[in-house]
């Protein structure tokens, strides 16, 4: 444990370990179900017969005919990036807010450790615990569709993780900068579970709720389109959404934690 | 460069409408020992939270080894200076062992051989999660950290709360032997004793102002005997009584006095009293000296 990264991926083992394992056997379970959704009958019917405000929760039934449609619209879509806001609330509001409420910033900062050093070091550790639970994801992917003798396009899968990785990291960095910025635990998990619950109603209803379309641009889920990824179309304007959230949300706030007093 | 180790000048801070210090000014040298006094709530963390960067100062300045000091570069200073304070948090989910390596690690000091004298000294449980420790064990732990890379500058907030006499009598000794080897110390304590036992000066503060800085060994002579004398016959005065107080008992009459003056001439008066019932002659202790410093200062 020679820097704060080092000392963050040790502190948050079984955090990494727990989210690991349950972000894989997620995925898992979600590939070992497609021969049932894929094979017609109940399901397909139970599907067909849900009011159509649903859809957005339930996805196109077209998407059911292939593997890599039918995970990017029943585990990528919606669900995973709900699954993976919880991760990031706690998190992104742990390391920072959390730790600062119960003193440890100061411990730290007793250290000849600069405050943009702490930073930089916490959201680094952040980020690379976010992308070791997306490589379990991928692994849990992997597993599930060997076990059903199915093949998923590495090429689909990976853009479908790379996008969701830069969205978890997006809403990361916005509950981070919140955390860091005003030391405020209640403050930060509250915004962070008002962006992901906003975000999951804007993104699930407006696609059956006409006056929700205008909004949804406004939901951080929106700029991960799963199931058009699947099928093909990459947008780089998503991408780069998220860029510019993570970049300008971070550049405010280490400016206004290098200069602010420290609570605890 | 001086040798004055730490220059605060005209600190104040305010939160919200509350202003919790104004114009706190001193200096500290190379060497000294300082107890920095108050009663709770007077100032004294807000104080020490400013000088280690913790919070910004809403007016003054503080220079830590001749550099300007804010919170945003604090962090330049640390390379020379210690810090533990009584409630002071630790990694739980470290051993103390872990704790102290990683601590170490950021002052970028390769050898362990302070370190180990330091475990020597306090014996900690290092193997132990920090969060398994006793209060004690992870005082001792804060206190190894804020000593251990050897720093011309310790800045303590009540550091032996939680320690066992035994463990607080060590770290006194270690307070005296840093300063003998030159380190700056710059300390508040609840236990005036061990102010009074290693520091060189004091600085009282009250009500967020300092109200004075003086060498510790005056608070020890301020502070007097207390003498208590039951006696049947009418007593001659003593020249040093002071706050004196007369009490009619079915033992005879029960005088009580704070005495200031020479031992010697308490010794000579108490030899020629007439048939004595009963005295009694104590040290009064820091704290009333204390609490007898600051009527006087209010007043």
């Amino acid at each position: 444990m020679r820097n704060l990264f080092l000392k963050t991926i040790y502190d948050k083992r079984w955090f990494i370990f727990g989210w690991s394992l349950g972000m894989a056997f997620f995925a898992y379970i979600m590939v070992i179900f497609y021969p049932t959704f894929n094979s017609g009958g109940l399901v397909q019917s139970m599907l067909k017969g849900m009011p159509k405000e649903w859809q957005g929760i339930i996805g196109n039934l077209s998407d059911l005919t292939h593997l890599s449609t039918y995970l990017a619209s029943q585990m990528f879509n919606i669900r995973m990036p709900m699954f993976i806001s919880v991760m990031a609330i706690i998190l992104a509001g742990g390391l920072t807010a959390g730790e600062e409420d119960r003193g440890l910033l100061r411990t730290l900062s007793a250290l000849p450790l600069s405050r943009g050093r702490i930073f930089i070091h916490k959201w680094l550790a952040a980020v690379a615990i976010s992308a070791i639970t997306m490589v379990a994801l991928i692994i849990g992917t992997y597993i599930g569709s060997w076990q059903i003798g199915q093949s998923i396009e590495f090429k689909t899968l990976m853009i479908l993780s790379g996008l969701l990785l830069l969205m978890t990291v997006a809403l990361m960095s916005v509950i981070f900068a919140i955390g860091t910025a005003t030391g405020r635990r209640s403050l930060t998990t509250a915004v962070g579970t008002i962006i992901a619950v906003v975000s999951f109603v804007l993104t699930t209803f407006a696609a059956s709720v006409d006056w929700l379309k205008s909004w949804d641009r406004l939901s951080i889920f929106h700029y991960y389109p799963a199931p058009d990824i699947a099928r093909g179309t990459v947008k780089l304007s998503d991408w780069a959404v998220y860029a510019v959230v993570i970049v300008a949300v971070l550049v405010v706030s280490f400016v206004i934690f290098r200069r602010r007093d420290l609570n605890g | 460069m001086t040798n004055i180790v730490l220059r605060v000048e005209n600190l104040t801070k305010r939160f919200g409408k509350t202003t919790a210090i104004r114009d706190v000014s001193f200096k500290i040298k190379t060497g000294e020992v300082v107890g920095f006094v108050g009663l709770n709530g007077a100032g004294k963390s807000t104080t020490i939270n400013s000088i280690l960067g913790f919070i910004c100062p809403s007016d003054g300045e503080i220079e830590i080894f001749d550099q300007l000091s804010t919170p945003t570069n604090a962090f330049k200073s640390h390379q020379q200076l210690g810090f533990a304070s009584g409630d002071m948090a630790l990694f739980e989910s470290l051993t103390g062992e872990q704790y102290l390596s990683f601590a170490l690690h950021q002052y970028k000091i390769r050898d362990r051989s302070r370190l180990d004298e330091l475990i020597d000294i306090f014996k900690p449980e290092l193997a132990k999660k920090i969060g398994d420790l006793s209060r004690g064990n992870r005082q001792k732990v804060a206190l190894i950290a804020a000593f251990m890379a050897s720093p011309k500058l310790v800045v303590l907030d009540e550091p032996s709360s939680g320690l066992d006499p035994l463990m607080q009598q060590r770290f006194l000794e270690l307070v005296r032997a840093e300063q003998e080897r030159g380190t700056t110390i710059f300390m508040s304590s609840h236990y005036l004793n061990e102010v009074v036992d290693v520091c060189t000066r004091i600085i009282l503060i009250r009500s967020g102002q300092i109200v004075r800085d003086f060498p510790a060994k005056e608070l020890s002579i301020e502070g007097g005997k207390t003498v208590r004398v039951v006696s049947r016959h009418k007593l001659p005065g003593l020249k040093g009584a002071e706050d004196v107080k007369i009490e009619k008992t079915a033992r005879g009459t029960d005088i009580s006095f704070i005495y200031k003056g020479s031992t010697a001439s308490l010794q000579a008066w108490l030899g020629g009293l007439p048939q004595l019932v009963d005295f009694s002659v104590s040290d009064n202790t820091v704290e009333m000296a204390l609490e007898d410093l600051y009527e006087k200062e209010s007043s």
